[in-house]
């Protein structure tokens, strides 16, 4: 979102209203990634890499943590979609693995579950995940009791 | 604020444990101060101080949403194709 002009746009105008949160998982994500992409760097490359994970620093955001009650909803989440819907990515004949794929689904039902135990809506660009997660939970509130549901706003569209 | 309008000085008496400073204002903003401190019933300070320091929230808000979302372009808009997959959790395996 914050790559494209219009999606800054609106980052910029919500955030001066509002809190951002993001949950430590999406840390996790970001920063093992960026860690990747320099191990695979040349180093005029590693260089830059390492500016642009030096400003991916979210001290005005708060990050939730993960905590029992998330791991807990988490675990049912998964229980209730143990695949993800949406196919490994694969791009110029290389494809995500298998393992990668369902690691990267585990961490996205966190990020889920953590939107659904803190109430707070999950802005999100993959649609087809977690569609599927909220209707999975909405389908059987019993097993997140006191938790309502899960609040979607796929980034496209908000800054249409 | 508008500046074009008659303009009052303002003492802020205050406690120990803060500053007296002296401030000009718009005679409109003094006159809608004074009028929602008779209303709340309470004295001019208060109104003033709570204004103060909601206006200093919010520019203190805009100017760290500023540095977000401009820190956030910074650490997304250079990477290439195979590079922003990686920090979106996508790793693809195979030959490149």
């Amino acid at each position: 979102m914050s790559r494209e002009p219009d999606g800054r746009q609106w980052l910029l105008h919500y955030s001066r209203r509002h809190l951002v949160y993001v949950s430590a998982v999406t840390v996790m994500e970001r920063l093992t990634g960026f860690g990747s992409a320099l191990a695979q760097a040349t180093p005029e490359r590693a260089g830059w890499i390492r500016s642009m994970r030096d400003s991916y620093d979210l001290t005005p955001a708060r990050v939730l943590p993960v905590h029992y009650a998330t791991a807990w909803a988490a675990a049912e989440l998964i229980c209730l979609v143990p695949v993800p819907p949406s196919p490994p990515v694969s791009a110029h004949r290389r494809a995500e693995t298998k393992s990668s794929r369902m690691a990267r689904w585990k961490f996205d039902v966190l990020i889920a579950a953590t939107s659904l135990v803190q109430g707070l809506p999950l802005v999100h660009n993959n649609p087809r995940d977690f569609e599927a997660l909220r209707e999975s939970a909405a389908a059987h509130p019993r097993r997140f009791p006191g938790l309502g549901s899960i609040r979607l706003f796929r980034c496209t569209d908000l800054i249409r | 604020m508008h500046f074009d309008a008659p303009c009052y000085s303002l003492v802020m008496a205050v406690s120990a444990a803060k500053r007296r400073t002296t401030v000009t204002l718009p005679a409109a903003t003094l006159r809608s101060a004074k009028r929602l401190a008779n209303r709340r019933k309470v004295h001019l300070n208060v109104i003033m101080n709570e204004a103060i320091e909601d206006g200093l929230r919010q520019k203190l808000a805009v100017e760290r949403a500023e540095d977000f979302v401009e820190r956030m372009g910074r650490a997304f808009s250079g990477l290439t194709e195979e590079e922003f997959l990686m920090v979106n959790g996508i790793y693809l395996a195979g030959k490149k």
